[in-house]
């Protein structure tokens, strides 16, 4: 039962744990945002990024700010399922009688940093399958519980892909979000210098207990969500199914794959912490719309068309959100943006073609 | 219910902008209604203007009604959802679906709900109307009344129906009446009012004289008193005008009727005798006509009188034969009979009084 207490804490807890993430990560604002929200739901994140931009960094500081037991694990193609999930070695006790003793691997902690993630080969990847969804692990039969909260924060390099091991399907979906971490801005990237120049020290203080987040997290999932508003959340992630009875055009024309069901919960646990954490008791269509990207865009494959016409997973997810807006006529920023993108178009191809005329004109004279 | 409460001036603002808009939806259905009504009164040529308007009006209203009550008419949702998108990112909804509830999380969502409420006014909803909502209701306002005046117009005869365009002849379904009236002295021997269509020809009728009578001339001139089948246009009277027989058989000088021909030779022999039996086939009795006071030089406009001189077109037996050609036939067939010692039939006995009582 949710009290006045449980949303005061919770209140709390988020601005001191962002205070101190502040202390280390300079910037990143969504990302730290995400990364969190995604943490208090419970979900596993995958966050991808060039080299040198703060991911590991990030999750080093989560795992000091959380106060929780923190493993790294840096994935290379040699990578055996038993390094990561560990193994039954035979250990020899006083009277020289053998026997099998269970040596827990590293994902036997709260926070796994599962670190270039896609450098390991498939088999290694999929130890981390049933850890990431039952927050269990299976070794010779036997069934072991992992520690809660447990999070996989997993990174990957999006440019170097030689020797690189795509993520599959099944894993993809076992992430709640995958975040983009860009390169900072410039004064982002003055201050990072400037920390760094004086201290590589990480300083953030823990801001809460493992006992803690679970708490939040239990509060967090009492927040109501409006029949319409739960509608409109499933419409957006079944929308993204080309042969779905509300598929959007941009799903028939760009999709080969939709999201799945995990989607549609991850959105909405998602969507109710983000709620709380501005200081609202329900959840929104803004809130839906601004985590359909992160929660939506490794959950789709795209097909050919896209890949030719360089579409990426951010575009058409705008374009779904705009136009299941539309259909449901709902404002939002997306069918705000979808629509002047398109008199912008239009506006481009009257002077082309215009110019084309005039041009046209000028070669009779 | 607090909520409702809480949505009174919101409601307030929702239900006059269902109005305007169940009025507006209701106008393109009257309109439309008004045109189809037009329409079809215009093609089959049937007047229908205040029908049509009466028809249009009715479903207007009618209809403006079913879009206010099924449509437009605001729910606690549909007053939460306008509210909501003034900027309370779906607090209202969450509140009236919470309504019933008595856990903590309902009562602050709803405190929370309430105190973003008051930072909104009922001002702040606009009306929203499609553009495409004016443009239906401007064109039909334009071509509804268009129509219905085209369908005037063509009740009024100013613009052919549709069938009539479609098919010049069509005009059938119009009737018109044509009416054979008797003065004094006679009677119509045939129908005396018949209604056709256009195109339609009439029954042939006769004017009959009554005994010491005689036929002068239809309304329009004609002496000829059978009227065969005609075509008409329009509404006819025709009137057949009778002019008493002097008993004496002297001519008022005013006989119209005067022969030519035949009977004008035969009746400047015999002219003078009088107490002739008007209509003796040898001309006799033209001592009544005017030819015999215009030096028997009659016009063909006198020789249609019945002036007692012979003329075969005024010589008709059942409407088709000339007298001159069947009387001599039967005349003498009688007479010999007669010299015979024979009794004449009746059916020529009829024929030979028929003529002497006709002329």
């Amino acid at each position: 039962m949710i009290t006045e207490q449980n949303i005061q804490k919770f209140s709390a807890q988020c601005k001191n744990i962002f205070a101190q993430i502040e202390r280390d990560v300079i910037g990143q604002k969504d990302i730290v945002e995400e990364t969190i929200i995604a943490m208090i739901a419970g979900g596993n994140v995958l966050l991808e990024g060039v080299p040198g931009v703060g991911k590991t960094r990030l999750v080093r500081t989560l795992g000091r700010v959380f106060n929780l037991p923190f493993s790294r694990i840096q994935f290379t193609p040699d990578l055996m399922p038993a390094d990561v999930t560990g193994t039954n070695i035979i250990v020899k006790d006083e009277n020289g009688n053998s026997s099998f003793n269970f040596q827990p691997g590293p994902i036997f902690s709260n926070i796994i940093l599962a670190d270039e993630i896609n450098r390991a080969t498939p088999k290694t990847q999929s130890a981390l399958l049933e850890a990431m969804q039952e927050h269990t692990v299976t070794v010779m039969g036997v069934s072991r519980k992992l520690n809660e909260p447990f999070f996989v924060l997993a990174t990957q390099n999006p440019i170097e892909q030689d020797g690189t091991y795509p993520l599959p399907e099944a894993q993809m979906d076992r992430f709640m979000f995958k975040l983009i971490v860009k390169n900072p801005s410039l004064d982002e990237l003055m201050d990072i210098v400037n920390l760094t120049q004086k201290t590589m020290a990480e300083v953030a203080d823990a801001a809460c207990s493992g006992e803690e987040l679970l708490e939040m997290r239990a509060t967090a999932n009492q927040i109501p969500v409006a029949q319409e508003v739960m509608k409109y959340a499933m419409t957006l992630c079944s929308a993204t199914h080309p042969d779905s009875e509300c598929a959007t055009e941009a799903a028939k024309k760009y999709v080969r794959l939709g999201a799945s069901p995990r989607a549609g919960q991850a959105l909405i646990s998602a969507a109710k912490v983000k709620a709380l954490m501005e200081g609202r008791y329900n959840v929104s269509y803004d809130d839906l719309n601004q985590l359909a990207y992160p929660v939506l865009r490794h959950r789709m494959k795209l097909n050919f068309e896209a890949v030719a016409e360089r579409i990426s997973a951010d575009e058409i997810i705008k374009m779904i959100i705009a136009e299941v807006c539309k259909k449901n006529k709902i404002s939002s920023k997306e069918a705000e943006e979808v629509a002047a993108a398109v008199a912008v178009e239009a506006t481009t191809e009257a002077g082309e073609e215009g110019e084309k005329k005039a041009k046209r004109k000028f070669g009779r004279k | 219910m607090e909520h409702k409460q809480l949505f009174k001036k919101y409601r307030s603002r929702l239900i006059g902008q269902g109005i305007i808009k169940s009025v507006l939806y209701g106008l393109i259905v009257g309109f439309a209604v008004n045109f189809v009504a037009a329409l079809v009164a215009w093609f089959v040529g049937y007047d229908g203007t205040w029908l049509s308007v009466g028809v249009g009006v009715a479903a207007m209203l009618v209809s403006g009604l079913i879009f206010y009550f099924v449509k437009f008419h605001p729910s606690s949702e549909d007053v939460a959802r306008q509210v909501d998108a003034l900027g309370l990112k779906e607090r209202m909804v969450t509140m009236v679906e919470l309504s019933e509830e008595q856990s903590y999380i309902a009562k602050i969502q709803r405190e929370d709900a309430k105190a973003k409420l008051a930072t909104v006014t009922p001002k702040q909803i606009k009306l929203r109307i499609a553009k495409k909502v004016i443009a239906y209701v401007a064109a039909a306002a334009v071509v509804a009344p268009a129509m219905t005046v085209i369908c005037e117009l063509a009740a009024r005869n100013v613009l052919q129906s549709g069938l009539e365009l479609l098919d010049p002849n069509s005009g059938a379904i119009k009737t018109i009446s044509i009416t054979f009236e008797a003065e004094d002295g006679g009677s119509i021997d045939g129908k005396e009012v018949q209604v056709l269509y256009v195109g339609e020809k009439t029954e042939p009728v006769k004017a009959m004289a009554d005994d010491g009578w005689m036929f002068v001339e239809w309304s329009d001139g004609n002496g000829d008193p059978y009227r065969p089948a005609e075509e008409f246009e329009e509404d006819t009277v025709y009137t057949a005008i009778f002019e008493e027989v002097d008993p004496t058989g002297e001519g008022d000088g005013d006989g119209e009727g005067s022969g030519e021909g035949e009977g004008q030779g035969e009746g400047q022999g015999e002219g003078d005798a009088a107490g002739d039996q008007p209509g003796e086939p040898n001309g006799d009795g033209d001592g009544d006509g005017k030819s015999d006071q215009s030096n028997d030089k009659p016009t063909d406009k006198e020789s249609n009188s019945a002036g007692g001189q012979y003329d075969p077109k005024n010589q008709i037996i059942d409407g088709r034969t000339f007298y001159e050609a069947v009387l001599e036939t039967y005349f003498e067939a009688a007479m010999e009979m007669i010299a015979n010692g024979q009794e004449l039939p009746p059916e020529l006995a009829d024929i030979v009084e028929k003529y002497f009582g006709s002329i």
